[in-house]
């Protein structure tokens, strides 16, 4: 018998919510870097 | 299984995005003057192009597809293994802006080899590198064929012709200039189309009603401890470094990118890249919450998806599924002909080809490329697609020949083939006795082990100032 040590549902809930918020911020992160990289004319 | 989208609409998405892909790479491909623009896209590409070209080329259609049946079969352990894939990138970081200070005229990982090891050891690693990059075209071109077939209906080799097609055109005409360029809209596409389908999720499953019903019906899928799932992530890990560290993929990235632009942009592309597998992942678990048949468990995503916004949630995914396998062919095939470009041709056909004709032949080898994979993909042998799983055991043998050579002056020649070799088959060997999650692990084990007994016996006293004495590039 394999032992179980299931996931309580405000920890999937954490692990959830901030996957979703670390991923919302990554397209507003790379458009502020491209419109710093175009500012400086760094872009290429 | 019925396609979530009718086939007619599927042909519509792939043309429209395909002409807009072209139709950049003819742009971008205009500014192309010399060699390093066309390989290299001029040596100086910026923080937010370089981040999105690292995390796209890195979310292929395995971490869009993939991420949503791992979850489905290994549970929480699948999602959150699936996104340790992130520490190869991370990984990576501080070696790319050592790739750049010790080689800063450097064109590929070949170079590095062939100027650190000499040429036994080179020509090794290229059989190591081309039977990788030979493994992820394949699996590539022939998931682009069963994922359009699978999401539309549309002919299998129809799909896979297109995709092939649209990777090529836009390759050629911009070079990687156009890769990085496209590459920064689909990480934009891959990222909003992921987001929507998990809000989507949210508003109407909700998280706790999907946490109960997973727990009603498939509780082991919420195990901590399920031990099939803790293996997958180690083997997942390993392999992903040595994917990276090996690649040219990521080499000619390092070489490309500004002074002082390749750590940061390969860390925030980790950091960016970590969350998309339980983001991607955590869709599968709405299944058993919305009472849905899963008839395979790779078609989860997709079935979830139209479950919950119909038409529009085929759509999306679509868009995202093909943004994913473009953004990794294109840079496959870029990566790939660089290689064949100047390690084969340039150092073992044409050694005195000028920039000129490098650029010619390199041209030229893009479009052999796409044909060699088209006709290794037109038959469907589920044996081929397989071969990306058995490339482990080669890949994870050149990860301590790169990273001792980068960093330590004792590392010598011998130690380097040898380990590369009694890697590689040492891994194959378990890959066969053992299994596939054990490959990576023995590869780069017995290669770790060759290497440092022939440090003791024979150590060298590297000068890295050789590394910049290579003219030929």
């Amino acid at each position: 018998m394999i032992a179980a040590l299931l996931i309580s549902s405000s920890a999937f809930s954490t692990l959830i919510v901030v996957a979703l918020a670390l991923t919302m911020l990554s397209p507003l992160l790379l458009l502020v870097l491209m419109w710093l990289d175009t500012r400086s004319d760094r872009l290429w | 299984m019925n396609p979530v989208l009718s086939p007619q609409l599927a042909l519509v998405i792939l043309l429209v995005f395909g002409l807009l892909w072209v139709g950049f790479g003819y742009l971008l491909g205009k500014n192309n003057r010399t060699l390093a623009d066309f390989m290299l896209a001029g040596r100086n590409v910026g923080l937010a192009l370089a981040a999105a070209t690292a995390m796209a080329t890195w979310v292929t259609s395995n971490t869009t597809m993939t991420a949503p049946q791992l979850t489905y079969q290994l549970g929480v352990w699948g999602m959150a293994g699936y996104s340790l894939g992130a520490v190869g990138l991370l990984l990576f970081a501080p070696l790319s802006t050592r790739i750049k200070t010790l080689l800063p005229s450097g064109f590929t990982s070949g170079d590095f080899i062939r100027l650190r090891y000499g040429n036994t050891a080179w020509r090794v690693f290229l059989l190591i590198s081309f039977f990788y990059a030979l493994g992820w075209l394949i699996s590539l071109g022939m998931a682009g064929g069963i994922l359009v077939n699978a999401l539309s209906g549309i002919d299998y080799r129809t799909g896979m012709t297109v995709i092939l097609i649209v990777c090529v055109a836009y390759t050629l005409l911009g070079g990687l200039r156009a890769v990085i360029a496209t590459d920064f809209i689909q990480t934009l596409i891959i990222l909003v189309g992921v987001i929507c389908l998990a809000w989507m999720v949210i508003d109407k499953v909700g998280i706790h009603s999907l946490h109960r019903a997973v727990q009603d019906r498939r509780p082991m899928l919420l195990n901590l401890l399920l031990p099939a799932s803790i293996m997958f992530l180690f083997n997942n890990l390993l392999f992903g470094v040595g994917e990276i560290f090996h690649s040219n993929v990521w080499w000619s990235r390092a070489f490309a990118f500004g002074e002082g632009v390749g750590g940061k942009a390969y860390f925030l592309a980790g950091l960016m890249w970590l969350p998309i597998p339980i983001v991607a992942g955590f869709i599968a678990l709405a299944a058993p919450a919305l009472g849905l048949t899963v008839p395979s468990a790779d078609m989860v995503g997709p079935l979830v998806a139209g479950e919950i916004m119909g038409t529009l949630g085929g759509v999306l995914v679509f868009i995202v599924i093909f943004s994913a396998l473009a953004s990794s062919l294109d840079s496959l095939l870029a990566a790939t002909a660089d290689l064949i470009t100047q390690d084969v041709y340039r150092g073992h056909i044409n050694p005195a080809a000028s920039d000129q004709q490098c650029h010619r032949a390199g041209k030229w080898i893009i479009i052999g490329l796409g044909v060699f994979t088209w006709m290794l993909c037109y038959p469907r042998l589920t044996t081929l697609a397989s071969l990306l799983y058995f490339t482990g055991a080669f890949v994870a043998s050149a990860i301590w020949p790169v990273v001792m050579g980068l960093y330590f002056q004792r590392p010598n020649a011998a130690g380097a083939t040898l380990g590369m070799i009694a890697g590689t088959l040492s891994g194959l060997y378990s890959y066969f006795a053992i299994g596939f999650y054990v490959a990576a692990l023995v590869s780069c084990a017995v290669s770790l082990a060759v290497m440092l007994i022939c440090i003791g016996l024979k150590p060298e006293q590297f000068d890295f100032n050789n590394l910049r004495e290579d003219k030929s590039t």
